[in-house]
C-alpha cells in the first residue's frame, strides 16, 4: 500500500519542490552564515596579527599604530559577528518553521482523501506523531543544513587561500587536509548503518506514541483488568527498542566527532612541526606559523558543523521517509471531480431505483475470503430496506461500499442509476449519509458534533433533527444545553445517548439515503420505537433508509430485506413473504 | 519529577568537561611554547612534543565519554519519566477527564517527556560543564601564562551566565505558550485523525483542515516569537563574549607583551587559549530548543503529574476471593452523579445475592452504566454505600475492588494489536488453549478459524478492522477469561445476532453457575434465563 522507500537525495528534491517560495529566504540564510563565519575567522587572526606586531614593531608608536587599531578592528568585528549570526539564525528558522507549517497543511490535506479506507483502524497514535514530530524534526534540513554545509565548504577554502597567499603557502597545503577530512570524510563514515538506526528510532517513537495514545484511550479496560503493569512494561520495552537504536547512533556519531576533534588537533600539531623546520630553514618565523594556527582554530567551527548537523539530518531524513510513506500514498478510492454530470435531485428520473448493487464482489486487502461476494440488490427510491445476516457476513461492508469508502473490484455500484466511481465523492457523500455502528463523537461541543455535516444548519434544522432522534429531553437536561462539551468520544452521554447523537448528526445533512449501520442497539424498546415512527416520518416515502441490523423482529416493519451470509446474498424479497418461505429467513424469525 | 534524573547525569559531564578543558588549556600553552622556541631558533623537546600528542587525546577521551554518557543518561530519563507519566494517568481514573484530554497527554508522554529528559540529563550536565571550563582554564592561564591577564578575564567571565540567566528568566512567558500551543496542535491533531473517518463521511475535512491550518500557523508565529526573544540573547551573549574574551584577550596580551612580562609565545597562546572561554557563547544557541522548551516541558510535565486522581486511592484490601457462589451485591440508598448537574441516581437501593443472575433494565440514559461504574469503583456514591462482596468502595482500593469482577462495557475498546494480545489484557499468561476455549465460549471459534492469521489477526485501533460484532464477542472472551466470582455485562450483545446471541448467552450461562452475574440489556432474548429483573426509573 506505501510507496517504494525512497532515497535520500530525493527526499531532499521532494522537500525541497514543497517549499520552493522559501528560496530567497534560505539563500539570504546561506550568506549571512558564510560573511559572519568568515569574520569569526578574521576576528582570531586580527587579535593574533596585534600580537605579532607589537612584539616585531618595536620602535614606532605602538599605541597608535598598533593597540588602539587592533582593539578598535576587534570590537567592530565582535559587534558585526553577533549581528550576522542573529539575522542568520532568524532568516533560517524563518524557512524552517515556514516549511514546517506548510508541510503539516500538506499532511492533512493528503491524508484527508485516504480516508477512511486507509485510516480506519490504522495507528492513529502514529499518524499524528508524524503530523507532528516528525514533521518537527525535518526542521533540521531546512535550518541546519544547507546554510552551514556551503559555509563549512566555502569558509575554510577562502581562509587557506588567504594563508597561502598572505602567510606561507607551505603551511596552506600542510592545513588542506584538515577540513577536507573534517567536511567530506568523517561526516560520512559508516552512514548507511546509522541510517538504518534512526530509522528504526523514529520507528520505535511512532509504536511509542500509538502505545500511548491507545492506553490512554483504553484506561478503563487497562484499570478494570488490573493490567496497567503489563501495559507500562510494555512501554518500557519500546522505550528500551528506542533507546538502543538512540545508541547505536549515537556511538557512531560520538566516534566521528572525536576523529574530527583529533584531526583538527592534529593539524595544529602538524603546523607546529612543519613550521619549526621550516623556521629552522630560515624560509619563514613564528608570526607565520602563529597566524596560521590562529587560521586554523578560526576554520576549526565551520568546517566542524558539517558533523554536527550529519547525525540529525539522519534523524531528519528518516522522519521525511515516514511522512513520504504517509503523503504519496495514493488514496483507495479517486474523486471523480467536480467536472463529471451532477444530477440535481429534481431531474433524477423516476422510475430508477435509488441504490442498486449489481454482482460485487470485494475483499478487505489482506485477507483471503471475500467480505462480500456477488452481491445483485436495488432498493427502489423512498422505501425502507434492511441488510440482515450473522455477525461478520458483511453488512457494514456492503454499506461501506455504497458511500464509496471502497470500490468494488467487481461489480458496480449505482446511485439513481449512475455508477458512484461517476459522481464526485463530496456528491456521494451528501447524499448518502451513514450512521457508523460504532460512531466516533469529537470532545467538542455538542452543537459542534450536530452541525458537522452541516455547518450552516439553522435552529430549525437542529431541533428537528433532535426531535426525529428524540435527544431533545436530553439536551435540554444537559448542563449547558446545546453547548456542553462531550468529552472525549462523547464520555459526558450514554450510550443510547450517543446513538441518537450519531442518527441526528447524520440527519442534519439531509441525505436522499440514509443508511443505519445498527443505529439502535442500545436503545430501550419504548425509545427505539419513537425514533422508528419519526424516521419513517421524515422519510416521508421520498428519502430511502437502508437499515443493517440483526434483529430480524425489527424487519418486518421493512420494505424489503436481505439475508447476507458469509458476504453473499442468501435471500431477498419483502419481508412478510420470507418470513412464509421457509428460507433463512424464516429460519432466523424462528430463534427470535 | 527529578527523582527520575540522578545527580550524577549532571555531575559526569561536569568532571569530563573540566578535564578536557585543562587538557586542552595547556596544550595552547605548550603551543606557546613551541612558538618561542621558533623565535629563539631552539629545537623542539622530547616533553613538549609528547605532551601536544598526548593531552589533544586525553581531551578527545573525555568528549567521547561526556556524550556516550549523556547519551545513556538521556534515554533512561526518557524512559523513567514516561513510564511516570503513563503511570500517573491510569491512576488518575476515568470518568472526570477533562475534554482532550487524550491529545494533551499523549503530548505530554511523548513530545514532553522527550524534551525534558533531553533538557535534564543531556543538557544541564554538559552545559554545566561547558560554564565550569572555562573557570580550570583560567586557572591554567594563571598559573603558565600570566596572574594579572587571568585575574582581569577572571572578572568579565561571570558577568555572562548571569546575563544568559536574565534572558532566561525574561522569556519564561513565552516559551511556556509555546508549549501549551504545541501541545494543542497535537491534540487536535490526534482527535482529527482518530475521527478523520467520521469528518470525511460528512464532508468536514477541508473545514477541519483548515482549522489545523490556522493551529499551526498560530504555532509558528510562537515558535517565531520565542525565537526572536532567544536569537537576541544570542546576539547579545556572542557580543559579549566576544568582546569579554578575545578582545579582552588580545588586549592583556598586547599590553603585557609590551611592557616585557610576556614572551610573544605567551602572548600569542592567551590569545588562543582565549577561544577555549568562548565555549559557553557557542551553546546559547541551544538554548532555544532545549533549554527554554525543555524548561517549558518540565513545568508542563509537573502540571500533569500534580493532578489528583478524581477519586481517593483507597485501602488494598486482601485479595482473597471466594472460590466459587460468587459474591454478593449491595446499593444502600445511593446517590450518584458526575458532578455537573443534576445527580444521575436518586436513593438507590439493590441487593443482589451471592450467585444470582439478574438483569438490569430501564430507558436509555436512566444510569444502567453508571451502576456498572459505580460496582467497578470508576465512579464513588455521593451518599449512601456501595458494597461488592466484603468491601465497601468508599474504603477499598480500585484494585482490590476490580480484582472481584469482570466486566464487559458498553463501550469496549480494543488496543492495536492482535486478537491474541488483546485477550491476554484480561490475563497476562494465559495459555494458547485458554484463549481458544474462551474464543469458543464467545462464539468467535468460527470467525477466527476464517482468518488467515488466527489469534494473531491484528484488530485495528479500537477494534476497527474487525466487525462490530466480532470486536464485541472479543471483548466478551476477555471477561470470559478473567474469571472474577461477579461478571458485569453492558449490553453485551447489542451488536450480536441472535444466533450468536443465543450461543454467548449460553455459554455465559454454564461458565457463570457460580458467579454473581449482572446484565444490562433491553432486549428479552439478551435476559431470558435469569433469576430476576431489575427495573431502573420504572416509578419516573
Ligand atoms: N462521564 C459522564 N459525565 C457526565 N454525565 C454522564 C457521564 N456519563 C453518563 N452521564 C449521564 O448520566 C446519565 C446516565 O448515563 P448511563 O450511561 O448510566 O445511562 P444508561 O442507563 O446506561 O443508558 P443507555 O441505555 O443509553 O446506555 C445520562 O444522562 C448521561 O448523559
Ligand atoms: N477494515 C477491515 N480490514 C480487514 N477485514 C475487515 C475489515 N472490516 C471488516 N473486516 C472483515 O470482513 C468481514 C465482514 O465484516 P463486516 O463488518 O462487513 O460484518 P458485519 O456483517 O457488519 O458484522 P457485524 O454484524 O458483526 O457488524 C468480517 O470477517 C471482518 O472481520
Ligand atoms: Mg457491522
Amino acid at each position: 500500500m506505501s510507496a517504494p522507500a525512497p532515497r535520500r537525495r530525493d527526499l531532499a528534491l521532494w522537500l525541497l519542490r514543497h517549499t520552493r517560495d522559501l528560496l530567497t529566504p534560505l539563500l539570504l540564510a546561506i550568506v549571512l552564515r558564510i560573511v559572519g563565519q568568515l569574520v569569526g575567522v578574521a576576528l582570531l587572526v586580527v587579535a593574533v596579527t596585534g600580537v605579532i606586531r607589537s612584539a616585531t614593531e618595536s620602535g614606532t608608536d605602538v599605541l597608535g599604530g598598533v593597540v588602539l587599531p587592533t582593539v578598535g578592528s576587534l570590537v567592530g568585528l565582535a559587534l558585526v559577528k553577533a549581528l550576522l549570526r542573529y539575522l542568520e539564525q532568524y532568516s533560517g528558522h524563518y524557512v524552517a518553521f515556514s516549511a514546517l507549517a506548510s508541510l503539516r497543511r500538506l499532511f492533512f490535506s493528503r491524508l484527508a482523501p485516504q480516508a477512511p479506507a486507509a485510516t480506519d483502524g490504522a495507528a492513529s497514535g502514529d499518524l499524528s506523531t508524524r503530523a507532528t514530530r516528525d514533521i518537527d524534526r525535518v526542521e533540521v534540513f531546512f535550518a541546519h543544513t544547507l546554510p552551514p554545509a556551503a559555509s563549512a565548504v566555502v569558509v575554510p577554502l577562502t581562509a587557506i587561500a588567504w594563508t597561502a597567499v598572505a602567510v606561507d603557502p607551505v603551511l596552506a597545503l600542510v592545513m588542506l587536509p584538515v577540513p577536507a577530512l573534517v567536511v567530506a570524510v568523517i561526516p560520512f563514515l559508516s552512514g548507511r548503518r546509522t541510517w538504518r538506526a534512526t530509522e528504526e528510532r523514529a520507528r520505535a517513537n511512532g509504536r511509542i506514541s500509538q502505545h500511548v495514545a491507545d492506553s490512554v484511550a483504553g484506561v478503563r479496560e487497562i484499570v478494570a483488568f488490573d493490567h496497567a503493569k503489563d501495559r507500562l512494561a510494555g512501554l518500557d520495552r519500546l522505550g528500551a527498542d528506542a533507546a538502543r537504536a538512540a545508541d547505536r547512533v549515537g556511538i557512531v556519531a560520538g566516534v566521528r566527532s572525536a576523529l574530527v576533534q583529533v584531526v583538527q588537533l592534529g593539524g595544529v600539531v602538524a603546523v607546529l612541526l612543519v613550521g619549526t623546520t621550516r623556521a629552522g630553514d630560515g624560509v619563514i618565523g613564528w608570526p607565520e606559523v602563529a597566524t596560521a594556527i590562529a587560521v586554523l582554530l578560526g576554520i576549526a567551527g565551520p568546517a566542524r558543523a558539517v558533523d554536527g548537523f550529519v547525525a540529525d539530518l539522519d534523524a531528519s531524513f528518516a522522519s521525511a521517509a515516514r511522512l513520504f510513506e504517509v503523503l504519496e500514498r495514493e488514496p483507495v478510492v479517486s474523486d471523480a471531480g467536480p467536472a463529471s454530470i451532477v444530477v440535481s435531485a429534481a431531474d433524477r428520473p423516476h422510475d430508477v431505483d435509488a441504490v442498486r448493487f449489481t454482482d460485487v464482489s470485494f475483499g478487505y486487502p489482506g485477507s483471503l475470503e471475500p467480505a462480500v461476494s456477488g452481491v445483485t440488490w436495488s432498493i427502489p427510491r423512498g422505501t425502507h430496506a434492511a441488510i440482515v445476516g450473522v455477525s461478520g457476513s458483511g453488512k457494514s461492508t456492503l454499506t461501506s461500499l455504497l458511500a464509496r469508502v471502497w470500490d468494488p473490484q467487481s461489480g458496480s455500484v449505482e446511485l439513481d442509476g449512475i455508477d458512484l466511481r461517476g459522481i464526485p465523492l463530496g456528491e456521494v457523500r451528501s447524499r448518502v449519509a451513514i450512521v457508523s455502528q460504532r460512531p466516533f463523537v469529537f470532545g467538542r461541543s455538542v452543537r459542534e458534533n450536530l452541525v458537522l455535516g452541516a455547518p450552516d444548519a439553522t435552529k430549525e434544522e437542529i431541533a428537528a433533527a433532535l426531535h426525529v432522534a428524540t435527544l431533545e429531553d436530553v439536551v435540554a437536561s444537559l448542563p449547558q444545553g446545546l453547548d456542553t462539551p462531550l468529552r472525549e468520544r462523547g464520555a459526558r452521554l450514554s450510550g443510547g445517548q450517543l446513538q441518537r447523537l450519531a442518527l441526528a448528526r447524520a440527519l442534519i445533512t439531509d441525505p436522499d439515503v440514509l443508511v443505519l449501520d445498527e443505529s439502535t442497539g442500545a436503545l430501550d424498546p419504548v425509545t427505539e420505537h419513537s425514533v422508528r415512527q419519526r424516521l419513517a416520518a421524515w422519510a416521508g416515502g421520498h428519502r430511502t433508509i437502508v437499515e443493517v441490523t440483526h434483529r430480524v423482529d425489527q424487519v418486518l416493519g421493512t420494505d424489503r430485506v436481505l439475508v447476507l451470509d458469509r458476504g453473499a446474498v442468501v435471500e431477498e424479497g419483502a419481508p412478510a413473504d420470507l418470513a412464509d418461505a421457509a428460507g433463512p429467513f424464516a429460519a432466523l424469525l424462528a430463534r427470535v | 519529577m527529578l527523582a527520575a534524573t540522578p545527580r550524577a547525569a549532571a555531575a559526569v559531564p561536569v568532571v569530563l568537561a573540566l578535564v578536557s578543558a585543562s587538557a586542552l588549556a595547556v596544550f595552547f600553552v605548550l603551543v606557546g611554547r613551541v612558538l618561542d622556541a621558533i623565535a629563539a631558533g631552539d629545537a623542539l623537546r622530547t616533553p613538549v612534543v609528547s605532551g601536544l600528542i598526548i593531552l589533544p587525546l586525553v581531551a578527545v577521551a573525555c568528549t567521547l565519554l561526556s556524550s556516550r554518557f549523556s547519551a545513556r543518561a538521556t534515554s533512561g530519563a526518557e524512559r523513567r519519566l514516561r513510564g511516570l507519566v503513563l503511570g500517573h494517568v491510569f491512576g488518575l481514573g476515568v470518568t472526570r477527564r477533562p475534554a482532550a484530554a487524550s491529545g494533551r497527554l499523549v503530548s505530554a508522554a511523548t513530545t514532553d517527556v522527550e524534551k525534558a529528559a533531553a533538557y535534564r540529563a543531556g543538557f544541564v550536565g554538559p552545559i554545566a560543564g561547558t560554564m565550569a571550563g572555562p573557570v580550570l582554564v583560567i586557572i591554567v592561564i594563571g598559573f603558565t601564562v600570566d596572574v594579572v591577564s587571568a585575574l582581569w578575564l577572571a572578572i568579565a567571565i561571570p558577568v555572562i551566565p548571569l546575563v544568559v540567566g536574565g534572558f532566561q528568566r525574561a522569556f519564561r512567558k513565552v516559551s511556556g505558550s509555546y508549549r501549551r500551543s504545541t501541545a494543542m496542535l497535537s491534540g487536535a491533531f490526534l482527535e482529527a485523525v482518530q475521527g478523520l473517518s467520521t469528518l470525511v463521511l460528512h464532508r468536514a475535512e477541508e473545514r477541519t483542515g483548515r482549522d489545523l491550518a490556522a493551529r499551526g500557523e498560530d504555532n509558528r508565529r510562537q515558535v517565531m516569537r520565542l525565537l526572536a526573544a532567544n536569537q537576541l540573547l544570542i546576539l547579545v551573549v556572542d557580543a559579549a563574549f566576544s568582546l569579554g574574551t578575545l578582545a579582552l584577550a588580545a588586549t592583556l596580551a598586547i599590553v603585557r607583551l609590551l611592557d616585557g612580562t610576556l614572551s610573544p609565545g605567551a602572548a600569542v597562546a592567551l590569545v588562543l587559549l582565549s577561544t577555549l572561554l568562548t565555549g559557553p557563547a557557542d551553546i546559547v544557541g541551544q538554548f532555544f530548543y532545549i533549554g527554554a522548551t525543555g524548561r517549558a516541558a518540565e513545568r508542563g510535565l509537573s502540571g500533569v503529574l500534580a493532578e489528583r486522581p478524581a477519586l481517593p486511592t483507597g485501602r488494598t484490601e486482601s485479595r482473597e476471593r471466594p472460590t466459587s457462589g460468587g459474591v454478593s451485591i449491595e446499593l444502600d440508598h445511593v446517590t450518584a452523579g458526575y458532578g455537573d448537574g443534576a445527580p444521575v441516581l436518586r436513593d438507590l437501593s439493590l441487593s443482589i445475592a451471592a450467585g444470582e443472575h439478574v438483569a438490569l433494565v430501564g430507558p436509555s440514559g436512566v444510569g444502567k452504566s453508571t451502576v456498572a461504574a459505580l460496582l467497578s469503583r470508576h465512579l464513588l456514591p455521593e451518599s449512601g454505600a456501595v458494597r461488592v462482596g466484603h468491601l465497601d468502595t468508599r474504603a477499598a482500593s480500585g484494585e482490590s475492588v476490580r480484582s472481584l469482577i469482570a466486566v464487559v462495557d458498553q463501550q469496549t475498546t480494543l488496543f492495536t494489536g492482535s486478537i491474541a494480545d488483546n485477550l491476554r489484557v484480561a490475563k497476562a499468561d494465559a495459555t494458547t488453549e485458554e484463549l481458544h476455549a474462551a474464543v469458543t465460549s464467545a462464539g468467535l471459534a468460527a470467525d477466527v478459524e476464517r482468518m488467515p492469521l488466527g489469534l494473531d489477526t491484528p484488530v485495528g485501533e479500537r477494534g476497527l478492522s474487525l466487525s462490530g460484532g466480532q470486536a464485541q464477542r472479543i471483548a466478551i472472551a476477555r471477561a470470559l477469561l478473567r474469571d472474577a466470582p461477579v461478571v458485569i455485562l453492558d449490553e453485551p450483545t447489542s451488536q450480536v445476532d441472535l444466533a450468536s446471541e443465543a450461543a454467548i448467552v449460553d455459554a455465559l450461562r454454564t461458565l457463570s453457575r457460580n458467579r454473581t452475574v449482572v446484565t444490562i440489556a433491553h432486549r428479552t432474548s439478551a435476559i431470558r434465563d435469569v433469576d430476576r429483573i431489575i427495573e431502573l426509573g420504572a416509578h419516573s
